[in-house]
């Protein structure tokens, strides 16, 4: 073999590029075209359908409507239930026996990946714990000169059958939502995220050199699981209206269903809102169930479609949202499959002008965002769910 | 439908009409990305490869239209941009020489060769990583981008004998570094004792 032949045997075959990377790129050139955007920038939620973009040339003149925010009001909200009407039928069709907790000696695996919206201070704010400059700060921006930045995390959690988790967190390629900003970050050393400095915790490198962590807590928090990953959701009933009065009044004293309701105050939606979006995440909830969320949500006024929304692992589906408070400018989505009612992702995202010059960041980035990936029972830690 | 619209032409249609440009960016992005993937990594691909095809959008008006494939032209472009992540580069450069690292052996390729390429793989990675970056570029869109002389020298706008001269250099330095570093224990005994009883 000359050196030819062995540069050549290097490095492994290129891979075609992922479709979702190839569609970014187009729809930033696209942008460009008329004198917007110059470049694509990281986990800001864009909407239009990926097969919109890969069409070709035909798609270019559909792009610049794909990229607007999404419409608001009632058709967007009637399109909603609709949409919610088939995943219940969907859901209800499944045939998955709901999850029961692991055996002893087994545990509830569950793969994520979770990006949050941190600040950094380009300078370093001062002493960490140990002595150490940190440069990432709390969870928000906030604070004068700090930049905004997107800290991407795969976590891995096994969960025994006491609650007790094993978690491996690994960090992926944080985010900038400029050139400028990644830029500063190169030039102070490029600091790691607070959770993953070598100063504060205990840090490794996997094989392709990614900073990781590995811990043993006697609870599994940051995802769906601080609401009880193992909880019996038998009790719930399975029709809708009725489980809609059951998670408005989990204190109980709900009015009786041939009752003529008041109105309910906007408050009380958006805890059943959240109630509602927990089932449907929940690997503990039935079929039924299931589809009886789907069915109760499709009633509460205020939730829009989006359609075609692609989450932090870059899978697409449709994406249910709503305002998290009134005049809040944050917005929670949950991202669901059509095809099989499972949802890919639980987010909250800056979708008002407040909220994000607040935050300093533009509309449409992701505030925190939790992609699902594989769950399932396992037998040993160095197992992982196959689906 | 009529035939697809060589670079060229698309790329002289596109400055009245923008959307023209997509064609280039649909016959050329795997590529591109692929070039850019093996050279950065695939952590960066995404990016500098969308910023690739930005880059030369805003400069279409400079193509040299006596050229029909735009590919140089763009792999000169990811080119410059990777120089723009020189840290990161040696890092992928370097991880290919780490064990365990996958490698890209042809199949036809014999079993005495694939142990060479095996054994070299380390000593092959911290050469590349430790080149100037002048005979880099040309040695990998000689050998990853598969370009030849005449597209390298346009791709890097410069002369196709600095071309040539500057690729013969990249190649003798890994020849001899391989040489060097390359030689299993035995091989070195062997030389030793020429060198003592030669």
């Amino acid at each position: 073999m000359d050196e030819i032949a062995l540069l050549r045997a290097l490095p492994p075959e290129a891979e075609e590029p992922d479709a979702a990377a190839r569609a970014d790129a187009l729809r930033a050139l696209v942008a460009s075209f008329d004198g917007a955007s110059p470049a694509a920038r990281p986990f800001r939620r864009r909407r239009g359908t990926l097969a919109a973009l890969l069409a070709g040339l035909a798609a270019v003149a559909a792009i610049g409507a794909a990229v607007l925010p999404a419409g608001s009001g009632p058709r967007t909200e009637l399109a909603a239930a609709e949409v919610l009407k088939r995943a219940a039928v969907v859901a209800e069709s499944s045939n998955a026996a709901p999850m029961r907790p692991p055996a002893p000696g087994q545990f509830f695996y569950l793969g994520a990946k979770v990006v949050e919206l941190q600040g950094w201070l380009p300078d370093g704010p001062g002493t960490g714990p140990k002595g150490s400059p940190r440069y990432f700060t709390a969870h928000i921006p906030g604070e004068p000169g700090a930049r905004p930045a997107l800290v991407p995390t795969t976590k891995q959690f096994w969960i025994s059958r006491n609650g007790d988790a094993h978690t491996r967190e690994t960090l992926g390629r944080i985010g900038f939502l400029s050139n400028e900003d990644q830029e500063l970050w190169e030039q102070a050393g490029s600091p790691p995220p607070f959770s993953f400095d070598p100063a504060e915790h205990t840090v490794e490198q996997d094989a392709s050199g990614r900073p990781f962590k590995e811990f043993d807590s006697s609870q599994a928090a940051g995802v769906f699981l601080d609401k009880g990953v193992f909880a019996d959701l038998s009790h719930l009933p399975t029709k809708p209206r009725a489980l809609r009065l059951a998670v408005e009044y989990p204190e109980g004293g709900a009015p009786s269903l041939g009752s003529q309701a008041a109105p309910r105050p906007v408050s009380r939606n958006l805890d059943a809102l959240e109630r509602l979006t927990t089932i449907l995440i929940a690997p503990t909830a039935s079929p039924a169930l299931r589809a009886a969320a789907f069915n109760a949500l499709a009633e509460i006024p205020g939730i829009e479609l989006e359609p075609g929304v692609p989450d932090v692992a870059r899978r697409r589906g449709d994406a249910i949202a709503w305002e998290v408070e009134p005049g809040s400018g944050f917005r929670h989505e949950l991202i669901f499959d059509p095809r099989t009612s499972k949802v890919l992702a639980d987010a909250q995202v800056l979708a008002g002008a407040k909220a994000a010059d607040e935050e300093g960041v533009p509309v449409g980035t992701v505030f925190r965002e939790t992609a699902f990936l594989r769950s399932g029972i396992v037998d040993s830690l160095d197992e992982t769910a196959r689906r | 439908m009529g035939q697809p619209l060589p670079d060229n032409a698309a790329i002289a249609a596109s400055i009245d009409d923008p959307a023209e440009f997509a064609a280039v960016f649909h016959r050329h992005f795997d590529v591109v990305h692929g070039y850019i993937r093996k050279r950065a990594g695939v952590l960066l691909a995404d990016d500098l490869a969308a910023q690739t095809f930005l880059v030369a959008f805003d400069r279409r008006a400079s193509f040299d239209q006596s050229w029909a494939s735009a590919r140089p032209w763009l792999l000169g472009i990811a080119t410059n941009l990777i120089h723009g992540k020189r840290r990161q580069e040696r890092r992928q450069l370097r991880a290919y020489g780490r064990a365990g690292a996958e490698i890209g052996f042809d199949p036809l390729e014999g079993t005495e060769a694939r142990a060479d390429a095996e054994r070299l793989r380390p000593q092959l990675a911290t050469v590349l990583a430790a080149l100037p970056k002048a005979e880099l570029d040309p040695l990998l869109l000689y050998a990853w981008a598969e370009l030849g002389y005449a597209e390298i020298a346009a791709a890097l706008e410069v002369p196709v004998g600095t071309v040539k001269s500057r690729l013969s250099r990249a190649r003798r330095r890994i020849r001899e570094q391989l040489r060097l570093q390359g030689a299993t224990e035995e091989q070195r005994q062997i030389a030793t004792l020429e060198v003592d009883h030669g």
